[in-house]
């Protein structure tokens, strides 16, 4: 593997050393902040106001960056580019990226957008503009995932296949496994959605859900944006 | 001050008890029935593994003697064995079976914080456990691979299971990564959110700091395993080049082109040895807590202690390639992890130090549990010291794939931890289920189970310096370096292998036994510290705490502390004349 992917993992390790010794001094019972924090997160953690659900989300996002860092870190390898790998690898052939790949990066930065101001209004309280705001955030999430299959389906139309050539797999399996995980939070985003559709249901009972989905939909854009340029640059 | 602990954020938790068979003990959310769940499932497993190690030395030690083990079967036998070892066993027990024990009860809490999830991750595991094991009854049989899978000999014709058992092997251990991953975020969450009043991170017992490293460890070192797992999956079933080079098998072009062996062998051990300490870490952390509560002595160095698995838990990710020296990989990575190898002994010395050291002029109680951490600390020596042999780069190239390394890996990694897996339930069975584990039978098996242990393996060494290659089903007289005597110590490591794979049966009848006849235990039988033992109710009822949680004053291990009246001190009860705060800290909660 690439020396320097070692070295990541060492400085990785010194970051997560540095939290750690942050972390080893709190106090996580006496976190209580004020009555509106505390409002917000009602019905999660009583008066703390950091949510189990947030510090879990983090701990997902650790995993999923594990994730795709590995799978990044196997393309590079695959292609013949690392230093401990050089074993003469010459079979990689560069594909042609369909342009739609494009569109569907607008679309996942628009959702991401909506997602944004859906959260935003969340703090004025504003209950049409959340619901409007949500709804365009995970259609436009709809939209990237149509987009990608369009953009396989262009692929396949081009002659590239699973097995044409490691870039051509790498593709499939890289778009499939980010899709998989966008799919994932739209399941969350679909049962927000159709709580907040209940009169019943106040802001505050779905602002953690609507606040950990931005956090996620950010955070899967930023995957799409590297691996985008990883796909483009090579 | 006003507060409210996460873990209390649902009052009413305590209350709502479940009430019919199957919310109380099938679909359960409550932590100590999950618990238990993961770990009958673990040795139910971990049964099927013992039973193929004890086929596997009735082939070496009486090789042709036994015509239902052909040599596809005896490799389908060594892969299975380790897989289920490690990871459906070791890991799934100590994370999924004493992490979930543990650490709502050590830490105060009244449960894990997704309780929901905590359900669904032993589920999924049980559905893991359930491919795998479904892999022995699709054609061609489970793989035949090793434990490790390497590619290419993995999805190739002549390998037993290339077809169908690989990819049974490989989704199970998607599965598997799945309901780790759920689970994992449960331990850490709750360790980090739901700490009872007063219980900092410094004040926690080190059975809660092993098994939260572990879990980070496991939470970023798996997803290299899963990476792994799916694109041999692609190349075994779709036909992709990931992994597998331009390659004929049986005489007959593949089709694949251009893979990377190599890669494959990166990623396994990216995720392999970090592997190793999810194992070791909280075998480390409880056999401190086993120590120190038999020895009515304070863990020697706590905060080292702690320094330590932190270290150790960052460094594990450092040192992977020290199992690939053989692979043809750049000799400068060689220098590199074989340097980084050497440094993950400095913080794994200092524990083992400080372990004897709590010993060191304490009141050694020599209960059964005690009886295994102290064997624990023996074996691991053994096994850690032939490490430094193994990790560097000369020594290691001729004893690489000899028996040496058999009896390495199995001391450090597989009888060290199961010690201690025999210790820790010995210690908290009483917790568990509000009876005694009997005495005597536990001693026969301690002494059974450590001392046959050294007959199987030390003479394994010796194998290993002799060259004697591992993997081999039969030793054919054509090989001449090898001495007639080796199958001579075949038979005697087999006669001790089927000795001490009798003794488990031992055990087990204790565990049913005792669960009907053992003498009543009370609510702390061995008077140690920890909170688990302060629980108003033995075994603790759902919710664990009753209407109102404890609240902490004090560390872990306040064992004989001059001036108290009694030789402990529980982290619950606040200072005073007659339980002093032993050590300096603080009394504050």
């Amino acid at each position: 593997m690439n020396i320097w992917v070692a070295y990541g993992a060492l400085l990785g390790g010194v970051l997560v050393w540095l939290f750690l010794v942050r972390k080893l001094s709190t106090r996580s019972w006496e976190r209580h902040g004020s009555g509106d924090q505390r409002r917000h997160t009602q019905g999660d953690v009583g008066e703390v106001t950091l949510p189990p659900g947030r510090i879990g989300l983090w701990i997902l996002l650790a995993v999923i960056t594990s994730l795709f860092a590995l799978f990044f870190s196997a393309y590079f390898m695959r292609m013949g580019h690392g230093h401990g790998a050089g074993h003469g690898i010459t079979d990689w052939r560069s594909i042609s990226k369909p342009p739609i790949l494009w569109l569907n990066t607008a679309m996942l930065i628009l959702s991401s957008i909506a997602m944004q101001v859906a959260r935003r209004a969340l703090n004025l309280d504003q209950r049409e503009r959340v619901s409007g705001f949500l709804f365009a955030g995970g259609a436009f999430a709809f939209l990237f995932l149509i987009g990608q299959l369009v953009a396989w389906y262009q692929l396949r139309e081009s002659g590239y296949v699973m097995t044409t050539g490691p870039a051509g797999a790498f593709f499939y399996v890289l778009t499939a496994l980010h899709g998989l995980h966008l799919l994932g939070g739209l399941g969350v985003w679909l049962k927000t959605t159709i709580r907040m559709r209940s009169r019943a249901v106040e802001l505050i009972d779905v602002r953690l859900s609507i606040e950990l989905c931005t956090v996620y939909w950010h955070f899967l854009l930023l995957v799409w944006l590297a691996m985008f340029a990883l796909l483009l640059s090579t | 001050m006003a507060y409210v602990a996460i873990a209390d954020r649902d009052h009413a938790h305590a209350g709502h008890e479940p009430q019919t068979f199957l919310t109380k003990y099938i679909w359960s959310q409550d932590h100590k029935v999950i618990a238990i769940q993961y770990t009958i499932t673990a040795i139910a497993i971990g049964l099927v593994a013992l039973t193929l190690s004890v086929l596997m030395r009735l082939q070496l030690g009486f090789p042709h003697s036994f015509s239902l083990i052909a040599p596809q079967n005896y490799y389908q036998f060594i892969s299975l064995h380790g897989m289920i070892m490690v990871i459906y066993l070791l890991t799934a027990l100590f994370l999924g079976g004493f992490g979930n024990y543990l650490i709502p009860l050590m830490c105060g809490a009244r449960d894990m914080v997704f309780p929901y999830l905590n359900m669904v991750s032993y589920w999924v595991y049980l559905l893991a456990v359930l491919v795998l094991v479904a892999g022995f009854f699709v054609p061609g049989g489970p793989t035949g691979a090793g434990w490790t899978l390497y590619p290419p000999q993995a999805i190739l014709s002549g390998t037993p299971g290339a077809s169908w058992g690989i990819v049974f092997m490989l989704a199970s251990l998607a599965i598997f990564i799945v309901a780790f991953t759920m689970g994992g975020l449960n331990y850490v969450t709750t360790v980090l959110q739901a700490r009872c009043r007063g219980m900092t991170m410094m004040r926690l017992p080190l059975s809660v700091w092993g098994i939260l490293m572990a879990t980070v460890l496991g939470l970023l070192a798996f997803p290299a395993l899963f990476v792994s797992a799916v694109m041999m999956t692609l190349d075994s079933l779709v036909g992709t080049s990931f992994f597998m080079p331009a390659i004929s098998s049986m005489g007959q072009p593949t089709g694949y082109n251009g893979g990377s062996p190599l890669l494959f062998q990166h990623l396994f051990w990216f995720f392999g040895h970090p592997e190793v300490y999810i194992v070791a870490l909280p075998a480390f952390g409880i056999v401190s807590d086993l120590l120190s509560t038999h020895a009515r002595r304070h863990i020697f160095g706590y905060r080292m202690m702690v320094w330590a698995i932190l270290a150790i838990g960052c460094l594990s990710f450092v040192v992977w390639a020290h199992h690939m020296y053989v692979s043809g990989m750049n000799p400068y990575f060689g220098f590199f992890f074989a340097t980084t190898t050497l440094i993950i002994a400095i913080p794994t010395a200092i524990k083992v130090y400080n372990w004897v050291l709590t010993l060191w002029r304490g009141d050694i109680h020599l209960t059964v549990p005690m009886l295994f951490a102290i064997g624990f600390i023996f074996t691991f020596i053994n096994g850690g010291l032939t490490g430094l042999f193994l990790g560097n780069v000369t020594v290691d190239v001729p004893l690489s794939a000899t028996y040496f390394v058999v009896a390495h890996f199995h001391l450090v990694m597989g009888v060290s931890p199961i010690l201690v897996v025999f210790g820790a339930i010995y210690h908290w069975y009483p917790k568990m289920t509000g009876r005694m584990l009997n005495d005597t039978l536990g001693r026969i098996h301690f002494w059974m189970t450590f001392i046959g242990t050294y007959a199987i393996y030390l003479p394994m060494y010796y194998l290993g310096i002799l060259g004697v290659p591992r993997r081999y089903f039969a030793y054919s007289d054509a090989i001449k370096f090898i001495p007639p005597s080796v199958q001579t110590m075949n038979e005697w490591i087999t006669i001790s292998a089927l000795f001490v794979a009798a003794v488990q049966l031992l055990f087990l009848f204790n565990l049913v036994w005792s669960f009907f006849n053992g003498k009543a235990a009370g609510g702390n039988p061995w008077r140690a510290t920890t909170l688990e033992w302060q629980t108003p109710q033995t075994p603790p009822r759902h919710g664990n705490w009753g209407d109102k949680l404890p609240v902490v004053y004090r560390w872990a291990y306040d064992y004989s502390v001059p001036g108290a009246k009694e030789d402990f001190i529980p982290q619950n009860v606040p200072p005073d004349t007659s339980t002093p705060i032993g050590h300096g800290h603080s009394a504050k909660p």
